[in-house]
């Protein structure tokens, strides 16, 4: 996986530091740390979380089915999120403001309820929020307390709104994904992304993990998203040899079948890390039903809001299956992610089968940072057609040939302008084409030419039988 | 009958010909005789059921597919005591509107419904069904069509101004006979409609508990339950004839969805030599022999995309009476050719049965292309 290449320096707030604080901040000093998250080198990327709100957040229940979003300016709600101070190694003990963060049409507004060390706060909330544009900053009182206004840059907005609509897009259907990867590209980093994201929304997330260990696996996420983590683990022995009783009595098809009866009410997300291995292990008819059962569960639960989806991902190596269980999978997944990728970047070609409707599919360049945090890219930087289209250009039959079809204009005017052989006014042929109510008989109409020699007599009179 | 027939659908030059093949397409000729449809004749032969009529060319009985379109191209309609096979399109969009059409048309005359599934509930499958237009509306709805249509091709056609007649397989619904009705895709059937109906129902996970441990054996497990289930039900309410009926006879239509996809439990869609290679060639001969002992009517819709052995589609093919293929545009290289730029894909008659015939009854249009209007499913002769 290639490292995502650092992003530029944070701007400088336009607006000077408000009057009357003074920054006791030291000059070296980095930005805020995130709440639990490891420790970045770069004030930028801090930045960002804090700004895509993935520090641990608790949403105040307004948003319908918008979680845990980033205090993007085109959503409303409140969020309470929590920031540590401290960075690094020259960490000063941690100590975590509590803020409250509300987005209206437009700004953000940042409040700190309760006495704090402001002006420390001040500094290093500024920097946090360096991406937006500080535009109001009043003078801080002595306690209680206050508020910022921010806008958000335009292409912070655009940005995060894209890298939104990617991972939640993926998610927004329900039932199976399908994370297709190969050797060169593969799809882990995604399903991970995809797992962190869910274990932010406040979803349960199972994970029944066949090819890596469990510490594999879990490394890179920070410890609250760990903790919401269930991992069943059929990588250490799966046959049950050891018999300590720490693995699951009957294989991994005992395991998915739990997941099925599983009785805990609201929104669930189960990764398989991977179906190949779970292919290779079960029987194809046995594993498509119980997908099947798993990813429609909560269909036969009556009424089913959309909050209450169930989300399986399931990772499958293409290289490994023919195309008929490639075929099957595809057919029962609702959203299919295909991964490739040229010169370096990968890109996820998304097939979306939503239910009676046409499917839909798109294509995304992408980056996962060590964070499993996703990064859209605008695509490779040369471009030399990466991949061939799928679908061929329009074909026009009139190339190619051997004789002319094409008209030029005279031709044209000519050609409508010519008088047809038949003389046909245009009542007649009015007459004709609508097929009248009262005729049932028909009629033969006649318009003599001017060749036309009609001679009343009958030409056999001069015969003499 | 048979030069009737071809005399009818040849001729299209003069005007009196054209005038009444506008009104009936299939043929000119009305074949005078007892109505059979709804009313209670005296003639012995037929068997008065509502929503069936005799075919004009073998005397079978007939029932309709839901889409007149689709019933013209069939020579009439289903023969009842057949199976319909429908070869589903590879993203399964268009091919649970035939099957939704078919239970509809169930529903609005009056006959028993069975439909098993192993994807969705069938409660839920009828739920989804098509409302049907009244005559009145449907008239307009129709007229609007062919309107819209007849004005494009009065621009169209200056030299061949004649074919504008040609008839584009949207046959108005011709209101004196029941048979053939048309619906609405973008409403839902009414829940009256449904709940005065009766209806059986098949889902697989229901019916079969995974947690057994079952053997191998010749026939797939879920088609031996689905084939006990149609066979109780076709002895219990009569429709082979076993218990003297004191109502009136009545037609079964059995639907049965994604037949052969992994979910019923048959692996012919994974890979090419598998054990159960005959399962579901087995349970196609069985269920034509239940069929064709009772009056019921089938229409089964199977993946034949994702079937890996071509050997096995031509057996399924085969032991299918009526097979019609559904293939759309969507991801493929002809969504961008401008031949086929106003539909949405092809649907290929591939076979017609020889019931008490020695010819077959194919029309004699073989380019016939759909297309899912926001209300109505349409077949017509793409103009390639």
């Amino acid at each position: 996986m290639t490292p995502a290449p650092p992003a530029p320096g944070p701007p400088r707030p336009s607006s000077a530091s408000p009057p009357g604080a003074a920054p006791r901040h030291r000059e070296g000093e980095q930005g805020p740390r995130v709440a639990g998250e490891a420790a970045e080198r770069g004030t930028e990327r801090a930045a960002q979380k804090a700004t895509h709100d993935e520090g641990k957040a608790q949403r105040n229940g307004e948003l319908g089915d918008r979680r845990g979003q980033p205090a993007g300016a085109h959503m409303g709600g409140e969020w309470h999120g929590r920031i540590r101070g401290g960075c690094g190694p020259r960490q000063r003990g941690a100590s975590s403001l509590h803020l409250c963060i509300r987005a209206q049409e437009g700004s953000i507004r940042v409040s700190l309820p309760g006495i704090v060390n402001l002006s420390t706060t001040h500094a290093r909330l500024r920097q946090v929020l360096v991406v937006g544009e500080i535009v109001d900053a009043p003078p801080l009182p002595c306690g209680g307390a206050w508020q910022w206004v921010v806008t958000p840059s335009e292409g912070v907005r655009r940005g995060t709104r894209r890298i939104l609509e990617m991972l939640e897009s993926l998610l927004a259907i329900g039932g199976l994904v399908l994370l297709r990867d190969s050797v060169e590209w593969e799809g882990r980093s995604l399903l991970k992304a995809l797992i962190k994201k869910s274990a932010l929304c406040g979803e349960q997330v199972h994970i029944l993990g066949c090819e890596v260990s469990e510490e594999e696996f879990r490394e890179g996420f920070d410890s609250n998203i760990n903790s919401r983590l269930v991992y069943h683990d059929l990588f250490r022995d799966p046959l049950n040899w050891s018999e300590t009783g720490e693995t699951l009595p009957g294989g991994p098809l005992e395991a998915l079948r739990a997941l099925c009866r599983r009785t805990h009410p609201g929104p669930v997300t189960i990764a398989l890390d991977s179906l190949s291995w779970l292919l290779l292990h079960l029987p194809c008819t046995t594993l498509c039903q119980t997908l099947h059962t798993l990813s429609h569960q909560d269909s036969c639960r009556g009424d089913s809001s959309p909050g209450e989806q169930v989300h399986v991902l399931g990772l499958l190596h293409e290289e490994l299956h023919g195309p008929g269980p490639l075929g099957v999978l595809s057919s029962l997944a609702q959203t299919e992610v295909t991964l490739s990728g040229a010169l370096g970047q990968a890109s996820a070609h998304i097939l979306y089968r939503r239910p009676q409707q046409r499917p839909t599919h798109q294509t995304q360049w992408f980056s996962i940072l060590p964070d499993f945090s996703l990064e859209l890219q605008g695509g490779p930087p040369l471009e030399p057609q990466p991949y061939p289209d799928p679908r061929v250009p329009s074909m026009d039959p009139t190339t190619h040939l051997t004789f002319n079809l094409r008209l030029s204009k005279k031709e044209r005017e000519a050609k409508d302008s010519l008088t047809l052989p038949f003389q046909f006014s245009s009542e007649k042929q009015q007459a004709l084409l609508c097929p009248g109510l009262g005729q049932a008989t028909s009629h033969i109409f006649y318009e003599p030419d001017a060749y036309d020699d009609l001679d009343q007599e009958d030409p056999d009179d001069d015969l003499d039988v | 009958m048979a030069a009737a027939a071809t005399c009818g659908t040849g001729t299209r030059s003069t005007g009196s010909m054209v005038v009444s093949a506008s009104r009936n397409s299939v043929t000119s000729f009305q074949r005078r005789g007892p109505r059979a449809s709804g009313t209670d004749s005296g003639c012995s032969r037929l068997v008065s059921i509502a929503g069936t009529r005799p075919s004009v060319r073998n005397g079978q009985l007939l029932v309709s597919t839901g889409l007149p379109a689709l019933d013209q191209l069939l020579g009439g309609g289903l023969a009842v005591g057949t199976v319909l096979l429908i070869e589903e399109d590879k993203y399964n969009i268009y091919s649970p509107l035939l099957f939704k059409y078919f239970l509809a048309e169930g529903i609005v005359t009056g006959h028993t419904l069975l439909v098993a599934s192993a994807k969705e509930d069938p409660a839920d499958i009828l739920q989804e069904l098509p409302a049907p237009l009244l005559d009145d509306n449907c008239k307009k709805e129709c007229d609007e069509d062919i309107y819209n249509h007849k004005t494009e091709s009065n621009i169209k056609m200056k030299i061949a101004w004649r074919y504008q007649l040609l008839p584009k397989m949207e046959a108005r619904p011709v209101s004196s006979s029941r048979f053939g009705h048309y619906y609405d895709v973008s409403k839902r059937i009414p829940q009256e409609l449904i709940e005065a109906s009766k209806w059986h129902g098949f889902f697989l996970p229901e019916k079969i508990s995974s947690t057994l441990n079952l053997e191998p054996c010749s026939l797939n497990h879920s088609y031996i339950k689905l084939l006990q289930f149609i066979q109780n039900i076709i002895y219990e309410e009569g429709f082979d004839g076993s218990n003297p009926q004191k109502k009136q006879k009545n037609i079964l239509r059995i639907g049965i969805q994604n037949l052969g996809s992994p979910l019923w439990g048959d692996d012919i869609c994974w890979t090419e030599n598998c054990d159960s290679n005959h399962s579901l060639t087995k349970f196609l001969y069985m269920l034509r022999g239940l069929l064709r002992s009772s009056l019921s009517a089938c229409i089964i819709t199977v993946p034949t995309h994702l079937i890996q052995n071509k050997a096995i589609i031509a057996r399924v093919t085969n032991l299918s009476d009526t097979v019609v293929g559904l293939e759309s545009f969507i991801g493929s290289e002809k969504e961008t050719n401008p031949f086929y730029k106003d539909y949405h894909g092809l649907i290929h008659i591939r076979q017609i049965p020889q019931l008490n015939n020695l010819i077959y009854d194919v029309s004699d249009v073989k380019d016939l292309a759909f297309k899912l209007k926001r209300k109505l499913f349409t077949i017509e002769i793409s103009r390639t």
